[in-house]
């Protein structure tokens, strides 16, 4: 390969695409020429320099998701309720509203006492939305090994913790520790298709009160977020509303982590 | 039919469209940051960029049923949205002359004089076609198969393509370092 030839396939080399000979031959091609090296790692510079400048834009999506979700469901709700049937509709909203009714009342009385839970919800579903939604962070661990090691290193005590915490169909994504109200979680990511679950877990050998079971239907950002706790670990998982079941996932892992 | 098993029915297709939109949720508001930001560069204001996503989001939601489950829905929404783009501005085209070079970028906080600035600065002077390529390939992370697929041109041409934008973006970053340099 010549430097001509080389230059036409740096983006495929920068991508990751470019593979088999004619890698070798690339990899080859710039140990023995400076100029098309440095032209590489120029161009990887530049790269690294335009994710980092677009990295610092706030991009808030929510307003716009909220938009659309709204017409999705309206759309849904025309088609539900045909105007030919009114009587059915008028059942159908009838017992809507008294769904929506016990499921306050429910949502209520499991809140009863559990206020000072709330803030620590909304710190969870905060960190969550600005980790996964508007990428804030640029500091998570992601290399299976590393993720092992730090869980090791942060929770010395609890050995096949990863193994304990993945739920089926879920892998780990990621992980980095974070403040939550003054106190350190480690920040877990588990991937479930295409949905990310937020697991915050944390050391309470005590057991302290404030991490008792909990669930909170809608804590913002269109995020539901349910607390437990097991022996000495407890946690706060927090997942959008409706997709994930954060009570169920919570129930688990305290079952799970109480064995 | 009476009215039970309409009800039925109704129930039945009614929760299947629930569980369709949770799935459409699922898959594709992930992917509403990176459309906002593709629809920014492209647009070069806010409210065009969230209508652009807006109306991206909802062609996907009607379409969803071609979707292939499993196959790369980011490419996908991508390649919706710039379509749409692409129509919008051969509706303005028609209309009436616009400039294609876009100053502006619409961002929701008060920029900071800062090096990301600089950068952004530069890259809001390239032309379009190169914005594009460099944002899919450089900040979204898109394959060169992927990014020729979602501006339905051939691979090749995005290769040169994004040859030259990084060209021409050092080329602006190197003289405004030699401008300050003189400045100061």
């Amino acid at each position: 390969m010549n430097c001509d030839q080389i230059h036409e396939i740096t983006p495929l080399y920068l991508t990751g695409e470019l593979q088999g000979e004619p890698l070798k031959e690339f990899n080859q091609h710039i140990a023995e020429c400076r100029a098309c090296a440095g032209n590489v790692d120029s161009d990887r510079q530049l790269d690294s320099a335009l994710r980092s400048a677009f990295e610092e834009e706030v991009l808030n999506p929510s307003a716009v998701v909220a938009r659309v979700r709204k017409q999705i469901n309206g759309d849904v709700r025309t088609r539900r309720v045909p105007w030919r049937v009114p009587h059915l509709a008028w059942a159908k909203a009838g017992f809507a509203f008294a769904a929506a009714l016990v499921l306050a009342i429910a949502t209520l009385g499991s809140l009863s006492g559990y206020w000072h839970q709330k803030g620590m919800a909304l710190a969870a579903a905060d960190d969550h939305f600005n980790d996964l939604v508007l990428h804030r962070h640029s500091d998570w661990l992601v290399k299976p090994a590393v993720m092992a090691a730090f869980l090791d290193q942060q929770f010395p005590q609890h050995a096949g913790l990863l193994a304990r915490i993945t739920l089926e169909h879920s892998s780990l994504e990621k992980v980095r520790l974070c403040r939550l109200k003054q106190a350190t979680y480690a920040h877990l990511v588990f991937k479930t298709g295409e949905v990310e679950t937020s697991v915050f877990l944390i050391d309470n050998p005590r057991r302290s009160p404030d991490y008792q079971a909990a669930h909170l239907r809608n804590v913002g950002h269109d995020l539901e977020v349910s607390g437990f706790s097991a022996s000495d670990l407890s946690g706060i998982v927090v997942g959008p509303r409706g997709m994930v079941p954060t009570n169920q996932i919570a129930r688990q892992l305290a079952e799970r982590l109480s064995l | 039919m009476g009215t039970g098993e309409c009800g039925s029915l109704l129930a039945h297709g009614l929760s299947m469209r629930e569980d369709r939109n949770f799935e459409f949720e699922s898959v594709a508001f992930p992917h509403a940051a990176g459309l906002l930001r593709f629809a920014l560069h492209l647009t070069g204001e806010r409210t065009r960029a969230e209508d652009l996503v807006q109306e991206t989001l909802l062609a996907a939601w009607r379409n969803f049923h071609q979707f292939e489950r499993g196959t790369n829905c980011r490419a996908w929404l991508f390649r919706i949205l710039k379509n749409f783009y692409s129509s919008q501005l051969r509706r303005n085209l028609a209309r009436t002359e616009i400039s294609l070079e876009i100053n502006e970028f619409g961002l929701s906080v008060p920029e900071k004089i800062t090096a990301g600035h600089e950068v952004r600065e530069a890259f809001s002077h390239l032309t379009p076609e190169h914005r594009e390529v460099l944002q899919l390939a450089s900040i979204d992370g898109f394959a060169i198969s992927e990014i020729a697929t979602i501006l339905e041109i051939p691979a090749g041409t995005v290769a040169s393509r994004l040859n030259r934008a990084r060209l021409t973006l050092r080329s602006r970053l190197q003289k405004r370092a030699t401008a300050g340099e003189k400045n100061t």
